[in-house]
Formats: C-alpha cells, structure tokens, sequence
C-alpha cells in the first residue's frame, strides 16, 4: 500500500509523509523513554510537613496572592513636624502681644519714655532671641534634612533587599507591622498550606485510630505505602519501611485498614510516616 | 523495511500508551502522622493452650503471661483449646480485639514446647486473612521449669518486640543480716529478674558487697567483694557455691567489669597506698591504668571494650564521672559539676546511667554518648545508687534508700514505671543485673 502510494503520490507529499514518520517516531522513542525506563523520582510528591513548623511558637505568614513593596518614609511626618512649629511660633507671638498690651496698659503718667526704651530693649532681646531660634531652626532644619537623607539612603537599600527578597516572596507591610526584624517567621505558600491542612486531616483522622504500644522507643517509626482504589476502598497496603518493632507495625496497619479516605485521596498513591 | 519502521512505531505508541496511563492514575504524595496527644495502648494478646495439658504445662503458660505482663506493655488472656483450630476459627479470635495470638503446646516427645504466633493480614498479605508470625520448637535446657518458661517468653519478646529478651536473667544484691554479735553482715543473694525465687549465694559471716556478673555465656560466675580483718578481697563465686579468691592485694580489690568478649577487667586496687586505682588485666598481665592522686572507682566497659567509663575525683576533689580511651590513652571528662559517682553503660542504646546529687538527694542521670548530654531520671526522695542496665537496655535496676532503709527497685526507661522487688524489711543494697546466660542460673 505505502509503495503504490508513493508511486502515485507527488513527491513532496511523499517527503511531507515520511518526514511525519520520522517525528512522530522520535516523539514516541522519547515518551518510550520517559515513562518506561526514567521514570523520575520513585517517591513523587513529597510534601512531607516538619513538626516544627507545625507546633512551633513562631510566626507563621502566609503570602497574599498580590506584592507590595513597603513605603519607608511615609509623607505625613514632615508636615505634623512644620505645622506644630508654626503653631508654637503662633502662641509665642500671641503671648508676647497681650504681655506687651499689659504693659502698656499699666503704664501712666511715670515715664512713657522710660518705658519706651525698656520696650525698646525687649524688643531688642526678643530679636536676639529670635535669630538665635531662628539659627537654631536653621540648624535642626539641616540635620533633618541630613537625616532624611540617610533615612532615603536606607530606605534605598531597604528597597532593593526588599525587592531582592521579594523575589524569593517575602511578606508584605501589614504583616510586619506586627512582627520584629528578630522573630523566626515561617513563610508559608498556597501549596504549602494545602498541603498543611491535608496533612493535619490525615493526622487527625488516622491519629483517632492509632494507638501505638506502650513502651516502645520514642524514635521509632515506619512507612507504609497505600493504595486506594477509584471508589475510595483500600486495595492495598505495604511497608515501605519497617520499624523493627512487630507491635508497632501492626498497630500502624490496624489503623490504616480503620480509616476512611476522603475523596480527593481516591485513585491515588501515598505513604504514611508513622512517628510517635 | 518499512514493516519493520512500521511495527517499531506501532509498539512504541502502544508502550507509552500503557505506561502513561498507569502513571496518570498514581500520583504519589506523602504524609507523616506524628503527635504529642496519640494514646499508646496495651498490646492485647491471647496465650492459647491446644490440647490436654498437666499441671507442669500450666505452671509454665503461668509464668510467660506473667513473665509478659510484667513489662507494662501486653495485657495477656488464656484460652485452652482441645484441637487445633483452622485458619477461620483463628480470625474468629482476633474479632473478639486481640492483636496477637500465640498457641503453645507440648511437643510430641514430651523434651520441648511448640509456639506460633498468629497475626490479623489483610487478603493480600494472607489469603485467609490470618498470618503465621513465626513458629518455633523449644527444647527444654535445664531441669528447671520457670527456666523453660522465661526461655520462650524470651523467644516470644523476641518476636514481637525485636528485641532481646530479660526474662532468663537473674539479679544479684546485697541483704543485711542480723548476726548474733551485732556485727554488720551483708550477704549476697540472687533473684529472678522479677525479684522472685530469692536464693541465698554467699552466706559468709562478714561484709560481702558489690557483685558483679562476669560475661561467660557458659559460665555464669559472680565477683563480689568480701571484707576480712587485713583487707577487701575479690571473690569469683559460681552458682554452686563455690568460692575462689579472684585478688586479695593489700588494701582494696573490689568493682571489676567485664569487657563483652569476656577477655578483659579492669577493677579498683589500693594495694594499701590508700586509694584506689584502676588496673587492667588481660592474658595473665595486670597493668596500672590510672595514677593519679584521687579515687578512681565503678570502672564499666563501652559495648566495644575500647572506652571505660569510670568515676574519680583526682581533678576536683569531687567525684566525676570520665571516658578514658583506652588504645589512644585519651581522657574525657563527662561531667562538669556536682557530686557523681557509679557509672554504668548501656551497650544497646550507648548510654551511661550514673548517680548525682541534687538539692542533697542523689538522683539517676542518663548520659548519651552519642549526642553528648544529659538528662535527670528521676526526681523523687531517696538515694538512688548503683544503678544496673537489664541486657536489652529498657530498665534500670538500683537501690533507693529513705531514712536508712534500702530497697531494690526497677525503673522502666520507656514507660518510666517503677517497681520495687524488695521490702523495706531487709536492707538490700549493691543491685547487679546478669547478661543472658546460655542455660538459666540456678543456684544449687
């Protein structure tokens, strides 16, 4: 059939059809060899979850679905900084009009001049004063500003290992607002939290019907490898790693036989870790 | 040509057809199940008698649900039954909630007993639904029969737990005795391990102290130390009561330990210089170890025979317990503080037990070897001294005293459940616990 064809066949469609061939077998070889003789790593998924990261007393965050990257130097202090200057220059001047107004007032018939150059004085003083507060501002205004400068220098630097770490997703500013730079913190991811609330469901369920012996070493444990069918029965079961302890395993089996699967658990391979 | 190019496609699609389904149907996840708030429960078995039995082979399934139920960790029901059941009767049993069932019965010729240990398996383990553990014959060594019963309770501790089992070793320890001149006398007394079947194996009118078991499977010997008008001698003592002077140096020859090949001792000698020494003796030769200005005391052997741990105060002028490495001729010292005194290692789990005081009142330290730390036992009023390791490592023989009287206690490292196996009506001090022997010790 394959040679009356080529006979009536162009031979474009020919060397189309043969080239078709030739791919289709390479992709075959390749699926052949991907799924016959590697097959990757034996255990699959593991989302083993650590004990520490359960009963740990550290914080744990959760990364949001969205970044944000956290504002330093947010714009509001500046301003509260000027306006409460500006008020108590404002009351400062107020106080001295009504002192002056007072004295003024009191002043009769003794000696307005004698009174003018006081005032005169005063003035002279509160100038004084005046310029040295107004150095004094001058100079808090220049270490503010070199302050500020170093706060932006920092904040610079912040920024970058901010965005650094953000790449390797780190939290965002609402969460460390209660959380210092010292605390041991957990991130913790949506597969991960998934895989957390599985993993505390299998905990729970097969812990209801788990009762390891007494009296067997704190570090024993085994594995078992289970099998539940499509409709959630359990088709089979077998130690990965035996504990050594025949009373231990045995328990660790009756358990497993008790349980029930739930449904996201059904057509599907796992091993248990049995540790007390 | 093209056939071939043909059928090589054909079985190629085919090929990872299959196997790719098969892959997409299993994925594999893992969990691991672990908590502080699991209930750990008794292991419930049933000891199944078949057959018609004397009153010898009752006395003996007695004595192994006793010997089982003494750990803390089974709880034990008897059964008999006149034939032997099918694999179906046997699942019917283990509906009832026992997880294990042992059926004994006297062999044929009468010289052994027969057990198997039955398990609940799911179908694809064991067609019937119940798997035979192990089976084994037992024949009787001795002319003792609580000796046979603690050989298969061994053998079924074996089984169940991996472990070696205890039942077939004896403890030894010291009894204060009222001598009619009111003289101090201590005599040395072995016991079941349980503490029962207390026999009398020195009876000499004077101080023997200290026993300690040597680790000649065949041989069982007990060295004790026994106190005359010119000096402490060692004495090698068997169990048919006959004495031999093992050292009898000036001044004291007392504490001797053993090294696991039973080649090796090393024990504290005086030589009447005032204080002790360790010497260590091998193939005829006896060589000074330690020589310092303390007193260097309770020497034990590592599970290798390379290290001795042993206690001495020449550092601090309280005692301390030290490793001393013997082929490097190395020293470490272990603790740092406090007053700490008869060290004894654990060669299944690599750990010495020792003595220290706290807030006046010396309590059980285990030291790890491995990881290097320590961790405090007990916590209770009494004196807790002289500890001793049972040969599978999981308890703890020592003596507690409360207001001058002593007694003889058994602390279980898993459960940490104590028992006491003497009263406070003899003052019994200096416990030491046997290896496994290859035949029971009975004293004659």
């Amino acid at each position: 059939m394959w040679l009356w064809l080529q006979r009536r066949l162009p031979k474009s469609v020919t060397f189309l059809g043969r080239l078709l061939l030739f791919c289709a077998t390479l992709h075959f070889a390749a699926l052949f060899v991907m799924f016959f003789i590697y097959k990757g790593d034996e255990s699959g998924f593991n989302f083993q979850v650590s004990r520490d990261l359960l009963n740990s007393d550290a914080p744990v965050v959760f990364l949001p679905l969205y970044k944000r990257i956290p504002q330093q130097n947010p714009v509001g202090k500046k301003s509260r900084g000027t306006a409460a200057e500006k008020a108590e220059a404002a009351q400062e001047k107020k106080e001295n009009k009504t002192i002056a107004e007072e004295q003024l007032h009191k002043t009769t018939l003794v000696d307005q001049a004698a009174l003018k150059r006081k005032q005169a004085k005063k003035l002279a003083l509160e100038k004084k004063k005046a310029q040295e507060k107004a150095k004094k501002l001058a100079l808090e205004k220049q270490k503010a500003l070199q302050k500020k400068a170093e706060e932006k220098a920092k904040a610079e630097e912040k920024k970058q290992e901010i965005k650094a770490e953000l790449d390797e997703q780190i939290t965002t500013t609402a969460v460390q607002q209660n959380i210092d730079a010292t605390d041991d913190v957990r991130y913790v991811g949506r597969m991960d939290l998934d895989a957390l609330q599985m993993q505390e469901f299998i905990s729970k369920e097969l812990g209801a019907h788990w009762n390891p012996p007494v009296g067997v070493p704190e570090d024993t444990e085994c594995d078992i490898r289970v099998v539940i069918s499509w409709e959630g029965k359990l088709m089979k079961m077998e130690f990965a790693k035996a504990s050594g302890v025949r009373i231990y395993d045995s328990s660790a089996r009756a358990s497993v036989q008790k349980m029930t699967y739930p449904k996201w658990l059904w057509g599907k391979e796992f091993t248990i870790t049995f540790k007390q | 040509m093209y056939k071939i190019y043909k059928y090589l496609m054909m079985s190629a699609l085919f090929a990872s057809c299959a196997l790719h389904a098969d892959e997409i149907q299993q994925e594999k996840v893992a969990f691991t199940v672990q908590g502080t708030e699991l209930q750990h429960k008794k292991v419930s078995l049933l000891l199944a008698i078949v057959g018609n039995v004397n009153q010898e082979f009752q006395d003996i399934i007695s004595i192994i649900k006793n010997d089982l139920e003494f750990s803390g960790q089974f709880t034990v029901a008897t059964q008999q039954f006149t034939s032997l059941f099918t694999k179906k009767d046997i699942i019917a049993l283990f509906d009832k909630g026992y997880s294990f069932a042992l059926f004994l019965n006297p062999s044929e010729d009468g010289k052994g007993i027969e057990w198997r240990v039955y398990e609940k398996a799911p179908s694809w383990i064991a067609e019937q639904g119940v798997d035979m553990i192990k089976g084994a014959k037992y024949a009787k060594r001795g002319q003792l029969l609580r000796g046979w019963a603690h050989n298969v309770s061994d053998s079924l501790w074996n089984v169940l737990t991996g472990q070696e089992g205890f039942f077939s070793t004896k403890i030894a320890y010291c009894k204060d005795v009222n001598s009619p001149k009111k003289k101090k006398v201590k005599h040395v007394v072995v016991a079941d391990y349980d503490g029962s079947n207390e026999q009398q194996l020195v009876s000499m009118p004077t101080v023997s102290v200290a026993p300690r078991w040597n680790n000649d499977v065949h041989n069982p010997l007990l060295f004790y130390s026994e106190y005359t008008n010119s000096n402490v001698r060692l004495i090698a003592v068997n169990m048919e009561k006959k004495r031999k002077i093992a050292s009898n140096f000036d001044g004291i020859n007392m504490l001797p330990t053993f090294s696991p090949d039973g080649t090796k001792v090393v024990y504290c000698l005086s030589k009447g210089k005032g204080n002790c020494q360790l010497y260590y003796y091998e193939k005829g030769a006896l060589k000074q170890l330690t020589k310092n200005e303390g007193n260097n005391v309770s020497p034990t052997f590592s599970h290798d025979g390379n290290k001795l741990f042993f206690c001495s105060d020449f550092q601090t002028g309280q005692p301390q317990i030290y490793c001393y490495d013997i082929p490097q001729d190395k020293l470490v010292r272990l603790t740092t503080s406090g007053y700490c005194a008869s060290p004894n290692y654990n060669p299944k789990q690599h750990k010495v037990v020792y003595s220290k005081i706290i807030d006046g009142v010396m309590q059980l330290f285990l030291y790890d070897v491995k990881r290097n730390d320590h961790r405090q036992l007990t916590y209770d009023a009494g004196h807790k001294e002289e500890a001793s390791w049972s040969p599978c490592g999981n308890f703890l023989l020592f003596s507690i005293e409360k207001k001058d009287k002593s007694k003889i206690a058994l602390l279980n490292i898993v459960t940490s459940e104590r028992k006491y196996l003497t009263t406070e009506k003899y003052v019994c001090t200096y416990p030491a616990w046997s290896p496994t022997y290859e035949q029971f010790p009975v004293v004659v």
